[in-house]
């Protein structure tokens, strides 16, 4: 620090005496004073240290509710996801007996549908038989 | 000190009178800074009503340990409202009313009036020179050599690391010097002394 150049020593010196501002006419004191209470007068103050203190002491009651909420939501996402992972361990053997079940009631359907085709097939052939039968007699 | 402390203590729990008396305290003080900042008393008064208002408000929340002193807490809010004030109004000229009946106070009785013209002047290049500083430069100088506080007290007033305090400072005093060399106030041989 004592190293300071001439000119920046100098600059120091002159910022010092020219930056004095003891001598500033400033307005006085009182009229000064009235002015700001009247100001104060409509600020809204912050509450003090000992208030934020007093609200903190209130705190735990809100942090027990909070806690136990807590716990539910917990639980309730512990519940949901083992049902998740369930449901998606399960979902491949439902998907594969869901899909033999239908294809084995189409083939059911089909087979019956086909008998239903042939009698009535049947039926048909015979009753042509009969009237071809009949039409030949007279 | 103490009765500092009682006072804020009580302004603390909503005594407007006691905030007045904190008020007078520092007044000065606040005043003094923002002038030099903004380079105009009227401007300067207004900012020091802020400042205390703005206290007033937040006094609930100021811890002495955690913040410091009063004083720097204040300078803390003068710092702030002035760069924002003077970043929405930038302006250079200095109140020209003044300066003459500061210059006579500040140059005593002892010199010859040429010496005290000289100086006067001098004064008055210094101050436009600092008025033409960026903003937190003019802050971080003024609060170094107006009110001679230390590089990590200016960091903490205005919220940045001390290396930036010390740079901001450092490159004030350069532009300053660069400034007041062409103004003439520094001589040849001095800067060669370099």
């Amino acid at each position: 620090m004592n190293k300071l150049p001439l000119v920046d020593r100098k600059l120091e010196k002159l910022l010092q005496l020219s930056l004095k501002t003891e001598s500033l006419p400033i307005s006085s004191d009182n009229g000064f004073i009235e002015v700001l209470q009247q100001r104060l007068a409509l600020a809204p103050q912050a509450p003090s240290r000992q208030a934020k203190e007093r609200g903190n002491s209130r705190r735990p009651e809100r942090g027990s509710s909070g806690w136990q909420s807590g716990v539910f939501n917990g639980v309730a996402g512990v519940a949901v996801g083992l049902i998740l992972l369930l449901g998606l361990n399960t979902l491949p053997g439902f998907l594969v007996r869901i899909s033999i079940a239908g294809s084995s009631l189409a083939h059911e359907k089909l087979i019956t549908l086909s008998i239903r085709q042939q009698v009535a097939w049947n039926q048909l052939m015979v009753s042509l038989e009969n009237e071809t039968r009949i039409y030949l007699q007279r | 000190m103490n009765n500092e402390f009682e006072l804020i203590s009580k302004a603390q729990q909503g005594d407007r009178h006691s905030f007045g008396e904190l008020a007078l305290l520092y007044r000065k003080n606040i005043t003094g800074l923002a002038y030099r900042m903004l380079g105009d008393l009227a401007e300067a008064e207004d900012v020091t009503q802020d400042v205390f208002v703005k206290a007033y408000g937040a006094i609930g929340s100021f811890v002495p340990n955690r913040e410091g002193s009063f004083k720097s807490w204040l300078l803390t809010i003068t710092s702030r409202l002035c760069i924002d004030r003077q970043r929405r109004n930038y302006r250079l000229s200095f109140s020209s009313e003044i300066e003459p009946q500061q210059e006579l106070a500040l140059a005593g009785t002892v010199d010859s009036i040429a010496e005290t013209v000289i100086r006067a002047e001098t004064r008055r290049l210094v101050r436009e020179a600092v008025l033409r500083l960026p903003p937190n430069y003019r802050m971080a100088v003024i609060l170094k050599y107006l009110e001679g506080l230390e590089y990590h007290e200016i960091a903490k007033i205005m919220d940045v690391p001390i290396g930036t305090a010390g740079t901001w400072i450092r490159r004030g005093l350069l532009q300053l010097r660069n400034d007041l060399q062409t103004k003439g106030v520094f001589s040849d041989e001095q800067v060669a002394a370099r």
